[in-house]
């Protein structure tokens, strides 16, 4: 019964369009209210869901993007791909997946992602002939790499929804492989597709063109190597590493490409506060849910359910696929993380799967979900930038969806695909 | 009531601005924190007890100001196939039910603070009910802001 309130009327509120975040915390509360508990312990979890130290390393990425995106290095990373790969068949949708995998390394943002490259590159692309569809689908699809690539705060909110058990550097070395194969799996889509509705290439350059727009880009990418040298050298923890990530990336717009203004830092740090606020908020609100949620044991009721279903592993892993999936077409991707790392994780560890390969499996999968609809935040925006339909997009794109699932699979299903840097320098 | 609207928009844009400052700061003393480590070679304890303490009170501030730009994410699908009369149904019946929430907020939120009074955050040495004053003051905000919009509803012409 108690369940019955707190899912249904959490499903209730969220179709009709209440906030994500106000949806859980309202739910939370009247659960707790009809269990008779004090319902100030809603808000005590909303408090302490915020506060932990490694949360903070969020609000510092998302700052360093913004800072980043209005700062001028996102250009900087078109150029270079543009002048590397420009010259194949279909060239400007390969340099999309691209760059999305040089971008989605340092931002770890798929919305931030698609918002920087999609509004420069989707026009780009429409001025050379590619159709809007294709445009879409191959920036969305692609942007969903970049939470898989590390440095990405959706693997730090899944260490802490792990119980803090899983660290973030196992989980970043992780991410390495995986997400060079979505990106090769999308970029052979791309070309596929481009020959297939005979899309022209771009001349190449030469390799001095190529070389100054990899001079020009190199402090850029070098974020991404703070980010990581401190996280995975141990010098710095991840909240640390993106302090010191903002700082360069004010310094590196300011005094190197010159292209920060005063106006420009202010808006980067209003849009820092507003899209931390509404991610951190949903993560506290999560939270409380999430607890209310194993309080009423539910992690081990739904693993009995699973057992009767089947005894296979192979089975059970496609059924975990198979729900998360679903839940992600219309739920977002961190208040899942918070809510089914707890239920789903001590499952797959019993059958004998990694953490650190789980998280891996998640990123890939709740990824998907922001680029479907009835809600895929991703792709939204693409379209917006695109100023077409979502209905004009959805005919085309499911060759893209055919390659990140084919990624989500091998992740799935071999360990090695993972774990294999993990345990190399783990 | 154009002047309540008015005063609705400076006040987001004060919090916003305060909240902004909190992100900034946050920055500086984690960014301390590193420099007191490795070349003072002295590890401060009191950097991220009170760079937590910011946090909680930018991203609850900053929340209010979600309300008033709504930026906050949801489903819409639904709510935009309505219209007319039931449209104007649910978008009331959100802003009453975020309005509900966010007098919960106020009221667990002092009674948080009442109850934590006498505890000290170690090595910040000031009370923990400091940490959950943000609750009732977004929560304040957050009504300020759900009656602008209910107003805003109620006064809109039917398109």
């Amino acid at each position: 019964m108690t369940l019955l309130i707190l899912m249904g009327s959490f499903f209730l509120l969220l179709i009709f369009g209440i906030p994500v975040a106000f949806a859980l915390g309202i739910s939370s509360l009247l659960t707790i209210i009809f269990e008779q508990l004090p319902p100030l312990i809603v808000f005590q979890r909303l408090s302490s869901g915020m506060s932990i130290f490694s949360l903070m390393a969020i609000p510092f990425f998302i700052y360093a993007g913004e800072l980043m995106t209005h700062g001028g290095i996102a250009n900087k990373l078109v150029t270079l791909a543009s002048k590397a790969i420009g010259h194949v068949r279909g060239g400007l949708g390969v340099v999309n997946v691209g760059t999305s995998m040089l971008f989605g390394g340092i931002s770890g943002s798929a919305v931030a992602d698609v918002s920087a490259l999609g509004s420069t590159l989707i026009p780009v692309m429409k001025k050379k002939g590619y159709d809007d569809d294709y445009s879409v689908n191959v920036t969305v699809t692609s942007a969903t790499i970049g939470l898989t690539i590390p440095p990405s705060h959706n693997m730090i909110i899944y260490s802490i929804a792990a119980g803090g058990t899983v660290s973030i550097s196992s989980l970043f070395l992780a991410g390495f492989i995986p997400g060079i194969l979505t990106g090769v799996l999308l970029m052979i889509t791309a070309y596929v597709i481009a020959v297939k509705r005979g899309y022209k290439s771009e001349k190449f350059d030469g390799f001095l063109p190529l070389f100054y727009a990899f001079i020009g880009a190199i402090p850029g990418l070098m974020t991404a190597v703070i980010i990581l040298g401190g996280v995975l050298s141990g010098i710095f923890t991840a909240t640390e590493s993106g302090a010191i990530a903002v700082i360069y990336s004010i310094l590196v717009s300011t005094f190197f490409y010159k292209t920060l203004s005063w106006e420009s830092f202010k808006l980067a740090t209003k849009n820092a506060v507003k899209t931390t606020a509404m991610v951190l908020f949903i993560i506290a609100s999560a939270s409380s849910f999430a607890w209310l949620l194993a309080l009423n044991d539910v992690p081990s009721q739904l693993f009995d359910i699973m057992q009767t279903i089947s005894s296979n592993p192979l089975v059970i892993l496609l059924l975990i696929n198979l729900i998360l999936l679903l839940l992600g077409t219309f739920m977002d991707m961190s208040p899942l993380i918070i809510i089914t790392t707890p239920i789903f994780l001590p499952v797959v560890v019993e059958l004998g799967m990694d953490p650190v390969q789980f998280g891996i499996m998640l990123m890939l999968n709740l990824g998907i979900g922001l680029v479907t609809p009835p809600v895929g935040s991703v792709l939204f925006v693409g379209c917006a930038v695109a100023k077409i339909p979502i209905e004009q997009t959805l005919k085309s794109i499911w060759p893209f969806y055919l390659a990140l699932v084919a990624a989500l699979m091998a992740v799935t299903y071999i360990p090695a695909v993972s774990m294999t840097l993990p345990k190399l320098f783990g | 009531m154009n002047f309540y609207l008015k005063f609705c928009k400076k006040t987001s844009s004060l919090v916003l601005t305060i909240a902004s400052l909190g992100l900034v700061c946050m920055t500086a003393i984690i960014t301390w924190q590193i420099f007191d480590r490795y070349i003072l070679n002295d590890s401060p304890n009191w950097s991220e007890k009170l760079s937590i303490f910011i946090m909680n009170w930018y991203v609850l501030l900053a929340v209010s100001v979600g309300v008033h730009e709504s930026f906050h994410l949801g489903i819409d699908l639904i709510r935009n196939k309505m219209s007319g009369v039931l449209k104007k149904f649910i978008d009331v019946s959100i802003y009453l039910l975020i309005g509900y929430f966010a007098c919960s907020m106020f009221i667990y939120g002092i009674a948080l603070m009442t109850q934590t009074w006498t505890h000290v955050i170690p090595s910040l040495g000031i009370s923990t009910a400091w940490s959950y004053l943000p609750l009732p003051i977004s929560g304040v905000l957050i009504v300020l802001f759900s009656i602008e919009h209910l107003l805003l509803i109620f006064t809109s012409k039917e398109s």
